[in-house]
């Protein structure tokens, strides 16, 4: 996939996206498939995010409702994902009440906490990460950062479709986002010294 | 190290936070050098930290057998018509509209909130002009339905009036009669007491200085009282009514002082004390407009 970001991927594909869901709309169903295609692995990273392990079984739910009412969607590619991001987001709520569960898993939280070890030096670790590792330091981020660096990054959400997924404010995620962002970057470059990272955390929350 | 990373992170957030109302993404890239533990990276780190939670969080690729069940599900809505179900808000996704509708919230909010404004001015500007300086307004307390909207004396009053019953009215003033007024004027005479307070309160802050006290609702309130100098005794008085009395009619003898003084605004404010009370407001009201 390269380096080239994924908001500025999903953009390039936001006319491809726009067109399937015009056709899918009228009826064509090879169209919603390659809609699927577009939107699902950002959708699917992103609720991983908030449910963790059972991020496949929530979108397979948001995904009956979306193909339930496609007809009632209007917009184009980049509504489409910022409407797709909404239900799945309501999917992924509705689980996490379900389960009472925090919507960092623990799990992964505890599992990786001692976040890329052999990365001595922080080029070293921005060089790799693992997908545990990735959600990890994501889930140590506060809910809001968490979500708004999510619904940019890895859904290709703008700043206002972002803050209307999430029902807040633009100017409000852009700042969590970038906070987030901005945190991430720290933890990343404090690996190795975890044991100063919930000083850090608090200290900034 | 820790050390060092805390305080450059409290200085990047300081630092960066006037560039956050513009472009996020330059904001960002911009700001990466002001983070300490960036200082000895290049910028544009948060352009790799994107592509690299990227490359870590999304799989390319989706599992066929998730994609075969919504591709069933959309055919299975098609086929029963799902699909011609009307658009709602939240299923408008069109940017133009969106981009208008956030605009109109924000200028919805705005028209609102300026329009209270005024509409209090200009409300308060009615009741100051228009309502009868003397003490009547507190008989007809009993006999009113009690306001939200009322100056914050009323409560006390209120509670008076819900004691008292408040379909019983104490004035002798036919049903219709008390009906219409009340209905036209609402909360008048409990707002028509807190008027007097307000302007009262507002003399204690205007007096001594100069022109202001020449308005028309200033020399009401001086009328009302019996002269300049006996402002600050009727508004004493007035602090000083027990809210509970309110029932009793022309407490401490101040209406009749003012249907004195007031002359030809309230040519009926001597009757006042045997008259009803609603009737006497409306009628003084009236007589009060007409010239």
């Amino acid at each position: 996939m390269g380096h080239g970001g994924e908001s500025r991927r999903t953009q390039a594909f936001d006319g491809e996206l726009g067109d399937a869901v015009a056709r899918a709309q009228q009826g064509d169903e090879a169209a919603f498939a390659v809609a699927y295609r577009l939107v699902q692995p950002g959708l699917l990273a992103y609720v991983r995010g908030l449910v963790g392990a059972d991020a496949e079984d929530v979108m397979s739910d948001a995904w009956l409702e979306i193909a339930r009412d496609l007809g009632r969607f209007k917009g184009d590619g980049a509504g489409f994902r910022g409407w797709t991001a909404t239900i799945a987001r309501h999917r992924a709520l509705d689980h996490l009440r379900r389960q009472r569960v925090r919507p960092r898993a623990s799990a992964l939280e505890q599992d990786v906490l001692e976040l890329p070890a052999p990365h001595s030096t922080h080029d070293q670790a921005m060089e790799a990460m693992s997908t545990e590792q990735a959600l990890a330091l994501v889930g140590r981020l506060p809910r809001d950062q968490a979500e708004a660096v999510l619904l940019r990054v890895v859904v290709g959400l703008d700043g206002p479709a972002a803050a209307r997924v999430l029902g807040k404010r633009p100017g409000a995620v852009r700042t969590a986002a970038h906070r987030g962002l901005r945190r991430l970057a720290r933890q990343l470059a404090a690996d190795g010294v975890t044991d100063e990272a919930p000083r850090t955390l608090g200290e900034s929350t | 190290m820790g050390e060092r990373q805390s305080d450059g992170g409290q200085a990047g957030r300081r630092r960066v936070h006037p560039e956050r109302s513009d472009c996020p993404e330059g904001a960002a890239a911009a700001s990466g050098p002001a983070v300490s533990v960036s200082a000895e990276r290049p910028a544009g780190d948060t352009a790799r930290l994107e592509a690299l939670l990227v490359a870590a969080l999304v799989r390319d690729g989706v599992d066929a057998g998730a994609e075969q069940r919504a591709v069933t599900a959309f055919v299975a809505a098609r086929e029963s018509g799902a699909h011609g179900a009307r658009t709602r808000h939240r299923d408008d996704w069109r940017p133009s509209r969106r981009r208008f509708g956030g605009r109109s919230l924000r200028a919805t909010l705005g028209a609102l909130v300026a329009g209270c404004a005024l509409s209090g001015v200009a409300w308060a500007g009615i009741q100051a002009a228009g309502a009868p300086s003397g003490g009547r307004s507190e008989d007809t307390g009993p006999a009113r339905t009690p306001s939200a909207a009322s100056a914050p004396t009323v409560p006390d009053a209120s509670r008076a009036a819900g004691a008292a019953g408040t379909p019983r009215v104490s004035a002798p003033a036919s049903a219709t009669e008390a009906g219409r007024d009340g209905a036209a004027r609402g909360s008048g005479p409990a707002e028509a007491a807190g008027t007097v307070e307000a302007q009262c309160r507002a003399y204690e802050r205007v007096a001594g200085r100069g022109r202001v006290l020449d308005a028309p609702v200033w020399e009401r309130l001086v009328a009302a009282a019996g002269g300049a100098g006996r402002v600050e005794a009727y508004c004493a008085g007035r602090a000083g009514d027990p809210p509970p009395t309110a029932s009793v009619p022309a407490p401490e003898g101040v209406p009749p002082v003012a249907g004195d003084e007031a002359g030809p605004g309230r040519p009926t404010g001597k009757a006042a004390g045997a008259d009803s009370s609603g009737e006497d407001k409306g009628k003084g009201e009236e007589a009060g407009r007409k010239p």
